[in-house]
């Protein structure tokens, strides 16, 4: 489930940097999520998200700024994430691919109702699946963003 | 720094009653907030190791973390740290200068629940034989990568 969104808000500005070891200037881009919290996988998906937006525009090493903030009315899961993002680019925005490109199988037939005990991470895998999921997660992050836009995205829309 | 969070503020007391909540007894959050300003040397094993540690260390959750601030330069990544963390009731038992002590950087036990990981899941649980393969081969070329430049 994505319920991350880029608000209105988000912006882009001119960013110059000169006491920096790399000096640059260019452009940074902010944009604004709902419900990522502040632990590994709220980190993996802040680097996802912005992959997926700024293509080969983003490089990790150029967030700037990540800021996690919870919001009062709210549980826990309903952080507010602000990330600025420094590009060289034009900072093109893209579309974040979720939906499989290809179509689901054919369901139950109606009026069946299958229940799965979940025993163990994905149920529904066979053993060679779940360790395929298994070695994609051991990558470090940036190689795992990198599988991601060069083998597996393609079947996303 | 006391913070004070007032949850339904400024809702009518009319409002209020329709939702059968007695004005008198609105939930509200006071606690001692601590600031925590610290560098790092990679967000990954912050995410991963050192932010976890140093909430076991603080007998928290990360339900009392209500602002992280990471900071740092183009080029060279975030490297700054201000961490808000509030305490309804503190814990006499925090030792801070524990929290310098570094955190060895391990393999998790088990990997987070994120984004891509939800997606592969979706894409392999359709996915046709040949495309499974392909994953499969594509996999074992950026793992035979990455043990190279480890």
């Amino acid at each position: 489930m994505l319920r991350k969104h880029i608000r209105k808000g988000s912006s882009r500005t001119d960013l110059g940097c000169w006491d920096s070891p790399t000096q640059r200037s260019g452009k940074s881009v902010r944009l604004q999520f709902d419900g990522i919290i502040p632990d590994e996988a709220g980190w993996n998906d802040v680097n996802f998200v912005l992959s997926e937006l700024l293509r080969d525009e983003f490089n990790p090493k150029n967030i700037v700024r990540l800021e996690f903030w919870a919001q009062p009315d709210r549980d826990e899961c309903n952080d507010r994430v602000e990330v600025e993002v420094f590009t060289n680019g034009t900072a093109r925005l893209h579309r974040i691919r979720t939906k499989p490109k290809r179509p689901e199988p054919a369901t139950q037939p109606s009026g069946v109702i299958q229940f799965v005990v979940a025993t163990e991470r994905f149920p529904d895998l066979n053993k060679e699946d779940r360790e395929l999921l298994a070695r994609f997660d051991r990558l470090p992050l940036q190689r795992r963003i990198r599988f991601w836009q060069k083998h597996i995205a393609r079947h996303f829309r | 720094m006391r913070v004070v969070t007032i949850n339904e503020f400024g809702v009518p007391d009319s409002e209020l009653a329709k939702q059968g909540i007695p004005s008198d007894c609105l939930e509200e959050y006071v606690g001692d907030a601590y600031l925590f300003r610290f560098t790092i040397k990679s967000p990954e094993h912050f995410f991963r190791s050192e932010l976890p540690n140093l909430l076991r260390q603080l007998h928290v959750s990360i339900a009392s973390v209500y602002r992280l601030v990471l900071v740092g330069w183009p080029g060279t990544g975030l490297y700054e740290v201000r961490l808000y963390v509030s305490f309804e009731k503190r814990s006499n038992r925090i030792k801070f200068g524990l929290l310098r002590c570094a955190v060895p950087s391990s393999e998790p036990i088990e990997y987070p629940q994120d984004q891509m990981e939800r997606l592969l899941y979706e894409l392999l649980k359709n996915a046709r034989p040949s495309t499974k393969k392909d994953l499969a081969r594509a996999l074992g070329w950026e793992e035979r990568d990455a043990e190279k430049a480890h």
